[in-house]
């Protein structure tokens, strides 16, 4: 849970936070969007910690972030950056397995168990045939799957992914909200910073919209996902349709020709 | 309390003891210096010379094996030739290997030779060392015999300004301290590098012009030839020394000071 | 890699373990005299002096600085995310240069027979002492310099460390100027990398020191990994990025302190071993750390007895850093080209 924060990047930076409050219950998939700049990638790390608000406060199942020695707070949320290093010479599986890496003791040595787990992440992120590959030797979309695999690892109870679906193909999007979703079913939340309105539609349950630093919009897709409180965001006008097969607000910019 | 200790290690610098005790009789004996080779082989002793340095050129010694060079003495080569007693030239750069000479039990004695009466001390006490003490006083009487024959001639000659040359590129001269720049004086010649504060000193060429010798003597080694040994001192008599008597503090100081003397007539020296 | 880590370890330390032995075995048999292995070992002289006193003391110096300099180089390896690090890249080898030269020029004086004092009382010689002083202060010099707004940040200290090796490099060149030729010859020699012969107490500092270092940086071995990941990956797993690296550095450069005290600037090693161990065992640091401090131990004394061998050739030890050079460069060619 995210109270009232405030961030800059720098001293007299405008705020790219400006007073945010945002939760993210067991079980919920929340989406976070909005326009560029509109601080989204600030707030999902402000979210796991990564990032210290100016004011405000965060909270990682009643205890505050920023008090928690780093591997518990670790445990409790993982991240997935939208810029991870390409240039790793460790396997996929190796990759994978450092997800575990807040639950090891002093020589970070892994159990067998942390192995199983890490085996399954790769299962659930489609990745397992990559396994064995360095991840230098990847392609984009396949390397985002890896590291997919890396934050499920970590088995937190919040998961922040920010543009988790930027490389991958419409197969594995699917794959990834399946994944999250089926997570969330189980009791963990996820907080998910997404580009693809249509997407965001489809798999979350609360969409949070964010410009310019402010929240502008919170609640289901449908609420959200409306011509003139998108238009106002985007500054561009869209069209709202519903999904003929599920009902999920689709929307569509419209292009003049 | 500081100038108390450097007088001590200035003191301890000058013969320094390492090891354990030095046998009563020295059969065998190592030589870390081709200087030290002849004080040995000019106390008459040079039957117990087992081992010296790769620098040594001397002909008695050539079949002799090498143990290193002046800073480089190997252990290993050392100990395998026994001696009774290694004699070195102290300096920071080969104390590491002495000390580790010392310490596998070999005794060690280090003699400075930077002055005239620091090599003909040497010579006195390394004549004790081998038995020969009578030997040793007697090479040292002969030098200052030299010496002062030497001086009483120079009373009676021109005394020219002279630069005793080392080195060139960089230039390198005999200060006033030190065996070289004695023997200098004895000839009467004025040392051009009258102000160098150590035995051996770097001087400018600017230096050397503004010092306006009479004499070059360049000391063991041919200058490039082709152009002027040092820019800028045209009406300079530049001669070479070709022996090296000069360059090793030792016996053979007495026919370097007669090279020199001969190098400053004018004469051609050998 | 199905294995854990710690089998994987194991694997390569029972691995590199016969070629560890086969170099004590050259180190101890090979040197500029000849040795009877069984008359030392019955107490013949010299032949035990040999053995006791000269080859095993050099033996156990060159394994302490190979491992020494093989896991500070991986360990700034891992910190800069460069594999052209080398274990003096952050200054250390400047200091050393500017230590070592200064206390050649102040000898004589009055700080330079107070630092003759002071380095006799812990043990060392006068260069070697010095240039540990240099090296540490060039170290906090440059690990200060290279912070910003609180934080180390790898880069920016990589920068400063070669510029102050280039800035070190220009004053012993000028320093060379005032010092006597034959003096300022000893001290490039020196800091070539040479190998001597030191009393016991010094190599057990020193053994003591490595050990020490080594243990730390493999006890960080996981974090190290980690690093990989970037400044923020490795935070989101819980990584204390900043105590990480800070511990990393002075454990690296306590290793190379201590190597340098015994030996000077031996090249190569701490650049190369690393680079071999991950060319067969893998990136893992929980691999990399142990295998490279024992086979950084196998190389080096491998290449001192080289070097020790040749004096009988040359008439005088060529410094290690070149045989380490010459040794090192075709055989990890080799390995480069089976590997890839």
């Amino acid at each position: 849970m995210i109270d009232s924060v405030r961030y800059r990047h720098a001293a007299r930076a405008p705020e790219a936070v400006a007073g945010i409050s945002l939760r993210v219950d067991p079980g919920e998939v929340v989406g976070l969007v909005g326009p560029n700049a509109a601080g989204k990638s600030t707030l999902a790390r402000i979210a796991c910690g990564l990032l210290r608000p100016a004011t405000g406060s965060v909270h990682l199942r009643g205890d505050d972030a920023f008090g928690l020695p780093r591997r518990e707070r670790a445990r409790r949320v993982a991240f997935l950056s939208q810029d991870e290093p390409a240039d790793l010479p460790f396997t996929a599986r190796e990759v994978a397995l450092m997800g575990r890496a807040p639950h090891l003791g002093l020589w970070a040595l892994e159990a067998p168990g942390d192995r199983a787990l890490a085996e399954a992440a790769l299962v659930e992120a489609d990745a397992l045939d990559l396994a064995d590959r360095p991840v230098s030797q990847l392609s984009g979309g396949e390397r985002q799957r890896v590291f997919l695999a890396h934050a499920f690892a970590q088995d937190a109870a919040l998961l922040v992914l920010d543009e988790p679906t930027a490389a991958l193909d419409l197969a594995h999007q699917v794959l990834l909200v399946t994944a999250v979703r089926r997570r969330a079913q189980k009791g963990r939340g996820a907080l998910l910073v997404l580009h693809d309105l249509a997407l965001a539609g489809a798999a979350c349950d609360r969409l949070v919209l964010l410009r310019a630093g402010r929240l502008l919009a919170e609640g289901g897709p449908a609420e959200v996902l409306r011509p003139d409180v998108l238009g106002e965001a985007y500054g561009t006008q869209v069209d709202v349709v519903p999904d003929p097969a599920t009902g999920h607000p689709l929307v569509a910019p419209r292009i003049p020709r | 309390m500081t100038r108390v200790f450097a007088l001590l290690l200035a003191a301890a610098l000058t013969r320094q003891h390492l090891g354990p005790p030095v046998p009563a009789q020295v059969r065998r004996v190592v030589t870390l210096a081709p200087s030290l080779s002849e004080i040995v082989l000019a106390l008459g002793a040079g039957d117990r010379l087992v081992g010296v340095t790769r620098f040594d050129d001397d002909p008695r010694v050539a079949a002799l094996p090498r143990v290193g060079g002046y800073n480089d003495p190997e252990p290993e080569t050392v100990l395998g030739l026994h001696p009774d007693l290694v004699i070195a030239q102290p300096a920071p750069e080969n104390r590491g290997p002495v000390e580790t000479l010392a310490r596998i039990g070999i005794p060690v004695e280090a003699f400075a030779l930077d002055d005239l009466k620091e090599v003909e001390d040497a010579m006195e006490q390394i004549g004790g060392l081998l038995g020969v003490p009578e030997r040793g006083r007697a090479l040292r009487d002969e030098l200052e015999r030299h010496r002062a024959g030497v001086r009483a001639e120079a009373a009676k000659g021109p005394r020219r300004r002279a630069l005793l040359v080392f080195g060139l590129d960089p230039l390198v001269v005999a200060g006033p301290r030190g065996f070289a720049g004695e023997l200098l004086r004895d000839t009467g010649a004025v040392n051009a590098a009258g102000d160098a504060e150590r035995p051996f000193a770097r001087m400018s060429v600017e230096a050397a012009v503004r010092a306006q010798p009479d004499v070059v003597v360049i000391c063991g080694f041919e200058p490039p030839p082709g152009r002027p040994a040092i820019p800028g001192l045209p009406r300079a008599r530049v001669t070479t020394l070709r022996s090296t008597a000069l360059l090793h503090p030792g016996p053979r100081l007495a026919e370097g000071l007669d090279d020199l003397v001969a190098a400053l007539r004018g004469k051609r020296a050998p | 890699m199905r294995r854990s880590a710690a089998v994987r370890a194991a694997i390569a330390l029972l691995a590199l373990a016969p070629l560890f032995a086969l170099a004590v075995g050259v180190g101890l048999s090979l040197g500029a005299g000849t040795l009877s292995l069984s008359a030392a070992l019955r107490g013949v002289e010299p032949d035990a002096t040999v053995l006791f006193r000269l080859r095993i003391p050099r033996v156990v110096l060159a394994a302490i600085v190979g491992a020494g300099l093989s896991v500070a180089g991986v360990a700034l390896q891992a910190l800069l995310r460069n594999p052209l690090a080398d274990p003096f890249v952050f200054g250390l080898s400047g200091g050393a240069a500017i230590g070592a030269a200064l206390s050649v020029a102040v000898t004589g004086t009055a700080l330079g027979v107070a630092g003759v004092s002071a380095a006799g009382w812990i043990g060392l010689l006068p260069t070697q002492f010095a240039a540990v002083l240099g090296s540490l202060a060039a170290s906090v010099l440059v690990f200060t310099l290279g912070r910003a707004r609180g934080r180390l940040h790898p880069e920016r200290a990589l920068l400063v460390g070669v510029v102050f090796n280039s800035f070190a490099s220009a004053l012993v060149i000028a320093l060379e100027a005032v010092l006597a030729p034959e003096k300022t010859q000893a001290v490039l020699l020196w800091l070539a990398g040479t190998l001597g012969y030191e009393p016991q107490p010094v190599l057990v500092a020193a053994g003591a020191v490595v050990l020490v270092a080594a243990a730390i940086l493999t006890a960080l071995a996981g974090r190290l990994n980690l690093l990989a990941l970037g400044d923020e990956g490795a935070a989101a797993l819980g990584v204390d990025v900043e105590r990480t690296r800070l511990l990393s550095f002075f454990a690296a450069s306590a290793a190379v302190g201590a190597a340098v005290a015994l030996t000077g600037l031996v090249g190569f090693v701490g650049l190369v071993v690393p680079h071999a161990v991950r060319l067969v065992a893998g990136p893992d640091h929980r691999v990399v750390l142990p295998a490279s401090a024992l086979g950084g131990a196998a190389f080096l004394v491998l290449a001192d007895a080289i070097a020790r061998m040749l004096f009988r050739g040359l008439g005088t030890e060529p410094p290690v850093g070149a045989v380490t050079a010459l040794l090192g460069a075709p055989l990890f060619v080799l390995l480069l080209r089976r590997r890839t």
